[in-house]
């Protein structure tokens, strides 16, 4: 058998360390195209969630979460989607994060922006199912706190960063309740 | 006979200290002798004055014109005379958004520690703390905003007079939209942690037959002062006709038939909003004297001063800030940032960043491989 030079196997194992490298990263990207059944999700808190069908997502709500503290609402983006402190109807996640971050929750908003008008969305808070259906879309610079800070009656409003591996902007879905 | 040592000490402190500092020390009588008799009397003055006066003058005169009509078709001797006329949209919007007015006085300061220990027998030991903080805010809006807002639609005011055959008149329709959104306007946060940040006191390992007092007088006075006045004149006009058409004289059937007009006046006014919150520092979860790198972080065009030893203030004066526009455009608006806040961040830049590093673990994989009997120089060469 022909032996082969020591930088052929090192080829080799950089060629392995690479796709190693991407599918960890991705893996939870990938698994968020896949149709799972969002009853096989595993998370304990099951009175305060939500549900987008159309883009696979379904995580649990973090509650009351100081949505200008940085430490703090990245703290609860760990666990699941976030709802401002002060703002009821704002709710906001991770479209992507830090592969050694990437649970199963942190990009859980990945695909928001396939969201159109129609598209549904099911909150439920304390045990309380509420649904909702998609209005408009915007993309805002993140200083554009109008559409937020101005949030009023039984108006939802989705966000999360975008383009997706950036944090330059940010995609707003509006929804109003069906 | 029990010699008596008198040490006698007066320490009168008048601090007038600009709004960046407060009073915050240690103070300690320690370690005197036996009859001994110490007195130290304190006095400081603290305070912080903020004041923003922020006045804007605006005037927006906006107007679109549109015709499709005042067409004439008349005199014709042979065939059929149409007159169709296109329909006509005007959209006229104007935002305003001025005086944006942001004071936090939000650091509190470290409480202030005063001890009497270890002093000897039948010693006499005073401490007089008088502390004075005063925090004064004023803040003064002032708006003045005039929307002149004209629009013209016109399909109509056709002639088909004097013709030989039939006559069509077919005017258009008229959607016309004016949004006038005056606001945020006059908009103040005030957010003031105020107070001297307590007392800590301990009188401890002192001698027998020793009085030991400890005096502290707090004044804590907090002033904030938010007068918003805004003047708002929005005068709006909009002509739009399809009619006043005219077919007379003509030998053929007439028809005239006139669109539809249909405007939307929107006008919303957000003015003279102040949010006050004065926050006493006597809660222990406050914060403690900030460190520069923890001050909060104002947006621009806020200005911050900040101490380490006494409290952040951060001026954020809001200077006028107003446009109009004409015909199919909105006005122009300033940039909607609210209280020097920004929307969360929910993605990063690692996941390129790494999906970058995957690729290229594989591309020079791939290059040794290929190249595996050459030596490991020439294969990264072009490095």
């Amino acid at each position: 058998m022909k032996k082969r030079p020591w930088n052929y196997y090192a080829g080799n194992g950089l060629i392995i360390f690479g796709l190693l490298l991407l599918l960890t990263i991705y893996l939870p990207i990938i698994k968020l195209f896949l149709p799972l059944p969002h009853a096989a999700a595993d998370f304990s808190d099951t009175n305060n969630t939500i549900l987008i069908p159309k883009i696979n997502a379904y995580a649990p709500v973090i509650k009351e979460v100081d949505a200008f503290n940085e430490a703090e609402y990245r703290a609860a983006l760990k666990k699941g989607v976030a709802q401002a402190k002060g703002i009821p109807n704002f709710y906001f996640a991770h479209s992507s994060d830090s592969p050694w971050n990437l649970t199963s929750y942190n990009t859980v908003f990945l695909r928001l922006g396939e969201l159109k008008n129609g598209d549904e969305i099911v909150i439920k808070d304390e045990g309380v199912e509420k649904k909702y259906k998609v209005v408009d879309k915007k993309i805002v610079w993140p200083s554009d706190v109008k559409a937020v800070t101005q949030l009023s009656g039984d108006k939802l409003i989705l966000q999360t960063c975008t383009p997706i591996g950036t944090s330059l902007k940010r995609l707003l879905i509006f929804a109003e309740p069906v | 006979m029990i010699i008596k040592k008198l040490v006698s000490l007066f320490i009168v402190l008048v601090l007038l200290i600009n709004p960046t500092s407060v009073f915050a020390d240690e103070m300690s009588i320690s370690g005197n002798g036996e009859g001994s008799s110490s007195n130290v009397n304190i006095q400081s003055f603290a305070t912080n004055t903020v004041e923003q006066n922020n006045q804007a003058e605006v005037n927006n005169d906006v107007s679109a014109d549109t015709n499709t009509g005042e067409n004439q078709a008349s005199d014709n001797t042979g065939g059929d005379t149409n007159i169709n006329t296109g329909n006509a949209e005007v959209v006229l919007g104007v935002e305003n958004t001025m005086n944006l007015s942001s004071a936090e006085i939000g650091c509190c300061p470290s409480p202030t520690e005063v001890e009497i220990k270890n002093n000897g027998n039948d010693s006499s030991n005073t401490i007089n703390l008088d502390l004075t903080n005063t925090t004064t805010v004023n803040v003064n809006n002032d708006a003045t905003i005039t929307n002149n807002i004209y629009g013209y639609a016109n399909t109509g005011e056709n002639e088909a007079n004097d013709n030989g055959g039939n006559v069509i008149i077919n005017t258009g329709d008229i959607y016309g939209k004016i949004f006038v959104d005056n606001g945020p306007i006059n908009v103040a946060h005030v957010s003031a942690g105020t107070g001297g940040g307590g007392l800590l006191a301990s009188i401890s390992g002192n001698g027998s037959g020793s009085v030991n007092d400890i005096f502290f007088n707090q004044n804590l006075n907090t002033d904030v002062r938010v007068n918003n006045n805004a003047d708002i004149k929005n005068i709006l006009s909009f002509y739009a006709n399809t009619g006043k058409n005219k077919a007379n004289g003509n030998l053929g059937n007439v028809l005239i038939d006139t669109g539809d007009i249909l405007v939307d006046i929107f006008v919303k006014n957000t003015v003279n909003l102040s949010f006050v919150d004065v926050n006493c520092c006597q809660n222990p979860q406050n914060p403690p004297p900030c460190p520069e790198s923890e001050c909060p972080t104002p947006t621009p065009p806020c200005t911050e001063n900040c101490n380490p030893s006494g409290p952040c203030v951060s001026d954020c004066g809001g200077g006028g800030n107003g446009g109009g526009g004409g015909g199919d455009s909105a006005g122009a608006a300033g940039p909607a940032a609210v209280l020097g806040a920004v929307l969360p961040a929910t993605g990063g830049y690692d996941l390129i960043f790494l999906t970058l590093a995957g690729l290229l673990f594989i591309a020079s994989g791939i290059m040794l491989r290929r190249q595996s009997n050459k030596p490991l120089s020439q294969v990264f060469a072009f490095v």
